[in-house]
Parts: structure tokens; sequence; C-alpha cells
């Protein structure tokens, strides 16, 4: 993920380097506060971003504790953005490995636009409701709204789709929408979202703004989620 | 007595600039300041630095790039060499600014051609 502005209205980082308590060599991966004991800095979990410092901008190398045969320092450093209020973009991607977010085709017409119905994908499980359903292919490409419920094979919007949708339309689903704050659900590499875990409650990682592509856009490689940590360690307030 | 007289070629604002720079510290290797900028730059790290002493590095020699992205050249943190806190350039060793060079260009297409949705 990578910083894109600070909503207190900047766009300017403040970045200072800290030491690490833990082997990376990814840019753009959130790392949380010293833990008891600890000796620095560590990288957040997949779910975890509980007193989030920030996402570095440089890579901290390999840890190590013990003194090295060449005196080299063994204090291993990563440069980190520490604005509390930054928000982050984070692409969407159809599962922990980074993969493509995959379109689901329409198979049940819905003449009202509020049921977008597969017969291969279900918005149920992982339970994608309160999420995001948009266009991918077809009259509604582009446009996103809201998913209300869930059912096997059936996301369900209230404020209906401008066109009806038809057989063979693509929908795309991610399980974060704007305003709503989830659980971390990052990829494996930490830098991406995991639109397709399961949505659970949690006020670690709230969605700003989603960027949205439909099939001109490549939306399957190219959505984005904008997010803020809610919990950061330097928010001025104890956690 | 003979009197040697050295003709005077300087005026009085060089002569001030000359102590100066003699007086001024240089950092090098051996200095903690300098020697901070080396290692950032031997470990492939990101690189701080004011305003005052951006002038004096060469990125291209260092194989380092400005951030690629606009909202990332200049940052607010401790400059390598001075160690003091303000608004700074940032840099990024020459491979890790490719590949982040590679993800703003990726979103800006994302940007240009989808829709921003807050809801």
């Amino acid at each position: 993920m990578e910083f894109t502005r600070d909503l207190s209205g900047g766009t300017t980082a403040s970045v200072a380097k800290y030491q690490v308590a833990a082997t990376n060599t990814t840019i753009g991966v959130p790392y949380l506060k010293n833990a008891d004991d600890g000796t620095g800095i560590v990288l957040a979990t997949v779910s975890g971003a509980v007193d989030f410092v920030g996402v570095n901008l440089d890579a901290a190398g390999t840890y190590v504790t013990a003194q090295q045969s060449d005196n080299s320092d063994t204090a291993r450093l990563t440069t980190i953005i520490t604005n509390p209020l930054a928000v982050y973009r984070a692409r969407l991607c159809g599962g922990a490995a980074n993969e493509a977010l995959s379109a689901a085709t329409i198979t049940t017409a819905s003449s009202d636009g509020l049921s977008v119905v597969t017969s291969a994908f279900d918005p149920n499980s992982p339970d994608l409701n309160e999420g995001t359903v948009w266009g991918y292919r077809g009259a509604n490409a582009g446009k996103a709204r809201k998913i209300t419920s869930t059912a096997a094979n059936d996301a369900t919007v209230i404020v209906a789709f401008p066109y009806d949708i038809a057989v063979g339309d693509q929908f795309l689903y991610a399980n974060v929408h704007p305003t709503r704050s989830i659980l971390a659900q990052f990829g494996t590499d930490m830098t991406t979202i995991d639109a397709t875990a399961a949505l659970s409650g949690d006020a670690t990682v709230i969605t700003v703004e989603l960027i949205l592509n439909d099939l001109a856009g490549n939306g399957t490689t190219q959505s984005y989620a904008l997010i803020q940590f809610a919990d950061s360690l330097f928010s001025g307030s104890l956690t | 007595m003979l009197q040697i007289v050295i003709p005077q070629k300087y005026t009085r604002s060089e002569v001030s600039r000359a102590e100066t720079k003699r007086v001024e510290f240089k950092p090098n290797r051996y200095t903690s300041g300098s020697a901070n900028l080396d290692d950032m730059i031997a470990l492939g790290k990101a690189v701080i630095l004011c305003g005052t002493h951006v002038r004096k590095f060469d990125p291209k020699g260092a194989r380092y790039r400005a951030h690629p992205d606009k909202n990332l050249r200049r940052v607010c943190g401790n400059c390598d060499v001075c160690q003091q806190f303000g608004l700074s350039f940032l840099f990024l060793n020459g491979k890790d600014a490719e590949d982040e060079q590679r993800k703003v260009e990726k979103f800006r297409r994302a940007l240009e051609y989808g829709r921003i949705f807050r809801g």
C-alpha cells in the first residue's frame, strides 16, 4: 500500500526511521508498535492492525540480533510514514496471494436492479454483506452499490442499479465499503486488501473511498480501496 | 628595511566568505553526519535530505532517485546529514524507485479510468 494523502487536508508525509524487530524485504507494509520485551516495531498481520505505527518506504532487510563478524551495525532501520491521519491506497485482490478479483456472471435477470444473482459465486460464503458490488460488464458497468444482504448466489442492494441486471452481465464484489470499518484483511504480502475475506466488524481499518474500475479499466486488477488505520499509535489517544 | 607588499586581490566580502568556509563543518566518512548518509546509501535505504544538503547530493552518482510519487518527493523528517527536522527531500535507491514508479503509474491509470466511490 502507498501513501495517498493526509485526512487533515495536506499531502505531506511525516517520516522517521525506526528500528525493526522483523525481517522485511517488501515496501508498503504496515508496522505495529514495539511489543513488550520487543526490540523494535513489528509487521502487522493479515488481520491485525492494532497499535499501528505506519507504512514503510524502504525495506528493513534481515533482522539480526547477534554481533556481526565484520562489526557492522546490527540495528535494522526502516523509514516509516507516521501521519496518524494518513490515507493509504491498497489494491483490492481476489485472494490472499494478490490474485485478480474474479467477475461473477449474472444467471438470473433482475428487472428492478436490486438483486445480483450468479450461479458460480456465493457472496454469503465468505459473507460480503455490508461490502460493495459494482458492475464490471453490461449496462451497469462502473456503477457501485452497498450490499445490504446476502444469500447463496445472491447479493441484494437497497438503492437499485440504474439499469436492469441482465443475464450475462458481470459484477465484482469487495468486502469493503466507504465509511465502514473492518477488521484488517490484507493479502499475505501485506500490501493489498483481500477483498474476498469474510467481512467482520472492527475498527482498525476504515475505508475512506474506493476507486472502482469496470472491464474497460481492467477492474479485476485495477480497483483500489483508500483506507485509514484507525488505531494509530500517534493519534494522541491512549489505546 | 625592505618591506614586501602583497597586493590584496580579495574584497572584504570574499575574505568573509572564505573565513566562513574555513570554519564550517565539513562532513566526511569519519564524521557522524556523513557516515550516516553513507551507511544509508550502502544499505539502500531511503535518504532524507534538507534543502542545504540536497544541493550537495548527487542522486545519479549514488544510483538514487527522487521518490516517483509527487506527494512523497518532499516529506517532513530528519535530514540524514545534519539531523535537522523539517521539510526535506526524499530519495529512494534506483531499484526501489523503479518498483514505486510502476505502482504510481498503475494507480494513475486506475484513477483515470475508474470511478471514485464513497457510497
